[in-house]
């Protein structure tokens, strides 16, 4: 299976972590290695797959839809991406963020517990505290794959 | 539903009182007023003995009432501290103007959750002009208020004094000092907002307008015209999305921009990611920056618009209900 991934959120302006990025993704990749994965990111981001992609235009990001089977991202910029060019189904990684609000249904929302989402969902995630323990183990996502 | 009147006032301690009177005698009492005293030398006006009637007669009627002195950078400054007081109501009369004693109970009877402000008449006594009258926002030198009519009529702005659902537009603070077509701006905002603005010629507000005070005050006539250039590029920019915020959000509106293209032929989007609308023909792509010269940007904030309405569906509806 051909999978592309967006592993994390943008970096905070306080520096701090941003609560929306994933905490398992060496995990994750580790159990998902048999397949095929690119990842794409901006500079600055860790690179987590040798396929990677950086700072690319949208054509290419396009590009590299069309070309996976499903793609896995945090909540981010590339879930609005994808929506606007087809219903290609991505899995969703979902911590305090809701994705009622502000995913799609066409996905797979994989969100631990409604009693972790954030009380101010429209506040700036610089007022946030990260918490790992808010979203879904790498086992979880398999069972999707 | 807690009403605040509010007066800005500038220069004006002679015609002053007229005001305060009219809010004190009206039938339906707000809760508050609050006058704002620009005035370059303001005074204590509970020490002038018809200041101090005026204020009994406010105690009397159990009306609430302050005087704040302003920080004289124009009216529009003294309105929007009175926009995000927390009332649910706010009617603003002018310094020189004397509402009849119906006006407020008019006006707020006319108040639904539909309508986000409702003004009456505003006439000067021995004028019967604008003779035309404009509901439109194209055209603002006659406006509908100015001449006598019965009834109710659905416009697009309104002008000088008027009651107004508060907290939910902000005032444009990018005006100088005599804040030219201030009310215009901030009424058709609510318009745009998808609010009913409505003017009643069943109520009179008198207008003894003076040659002096007030915005009067200013003789620069570069504060008129820097006033007007900014209103003209405002209506010049048509439709107007702010995307003062992160990619994401940028791709979320793209999804609903057909529809608004359907809908409006000239549209303008000041946005961090033009490159998102790369390609797209008949948009007027401009940044924040230039934006923000011109008007409040806050008013076309998604995420407050989604946390002041308590939004729980997905961010693409709040942006059709912003923008649609």
């Amino acid at each position: 299976m051909k999978i592309l991934i967006s592993p994390f959120s943008k970096k905070l302006r306080n520096g701090n972590k941003n609560p929306k990025d994933y905490p398992y993704w060496d995990k994750l990749l580790e159990l998902i290695k048999k397949h095929e994965i690119k990842q794409i990111g901006i500079a600055g981001e860790k690179i987590l797959v040798k396929d990677y992609y950086q700072d690319r235009p949208f054509t290419e990001i396009k590009q590299l839809l069309d070309w996976c089977d499903i793609w896995i991202s945090v909540d981010n910029w590339f879930p609005h991406f994808v929506n606007n060019y087809g219903d290609k189904k991505g899995i969703v990684l979902w911590g305090k963020s809701d994705p009622k609000l502000f995913g799609y249904d066409n996905n797979i929302n994989l969100l631990k517990g409604e009693k972790n989402l954030r009380k101010n969902q429209f506040d700036i995630w610089e007022n946030e505290v990260y918490d790992e323990n808010v979203f879904v183990l790498p086992e979880e996502i398999l069972k999707y794959l | 539903m807690k009403i605040l009147a509010t007066i800005s006032t500038k220069n004006r301690y002679d015609i002053l009182f007229n005001a305060i009177i009219s809010v004190a005698l009206q039938t339906k009492r707000p809760n508050k007023l609050i006058i704002f005293d620009d005035n370059e030398n303001p005074v204590d006006l509970r020490n002038l003995s018809i200041y101090q009637y005026a204020f009994n007669l406010l105690n009397e009627k159990k009306i609430e009432w302050e005087v704040i002195y302003g920080e004289k950078k124009g009216q529009h400054h003294n309105h929007q501290k009175a926009n995000k007081m927390g009332y649910d109501l706010v009617w603003r009369i002018d310094d020189d103007e004397f509402a009849e004693n119906n006006v407020l109970e008019t006006l707020y009877n006319l108040i639904d959750d539909n309508v986000g402000a409702v003004g009456g008449l505003i006439l000067m006594p021995g004028y019967n002009w604008a003779k035309t009258q404009n509901t439109n926002i194209n055209d603002i030198r006659y406006n509908v208020q100015w001449h006598k009519f019965n009834g109710v009529k659905e416009i697009e702005h309104l002008n000088s004094s008027f009651l107004y659902r508060a907290g939910i537009i902000d005032y444009n603070l990018n005006l100088s000092k005599v804040a030219h077509t201030e009310e215009t701006q901030f009424t058709y905002e609510l318009f745009k907002r998808g609010y009913k603005i409505l003017a009643t010629g069943d109520c009179i507000t008198w207008h003894f307008r003076q040659p002096t005070g007030g915005i009067r005050s200013e003789i620069d006539n570069n504060l008129w015209k820097n006033d007007e250039d900014i209103f003209r590029i405002w209506l010049n920019w048509g439709k107007l999305i702010i995307l003062d915020n992160g990619l994401g959000d940028h791709f979320a509106f793209k999804k609903i921009l057909p529809e608004i293209q359907k809908k409006f032929n000239k549209i303008t989007i000041s946005c961090c990611y033009p490159e998102v609308f790369s390609g797209i023909k008949g948009l007027n792509l401009i940044s924040i920056n230039e934006a923000k010269g011109i008007i409040p940007i806050e008013n076309y904030n998604i995420y407050k618009f989604m946390r002041d309405n308590n939004w729980n569906k997905p961010i693409i509806e709040a942006y059709k209900k912003l923008y649609l």
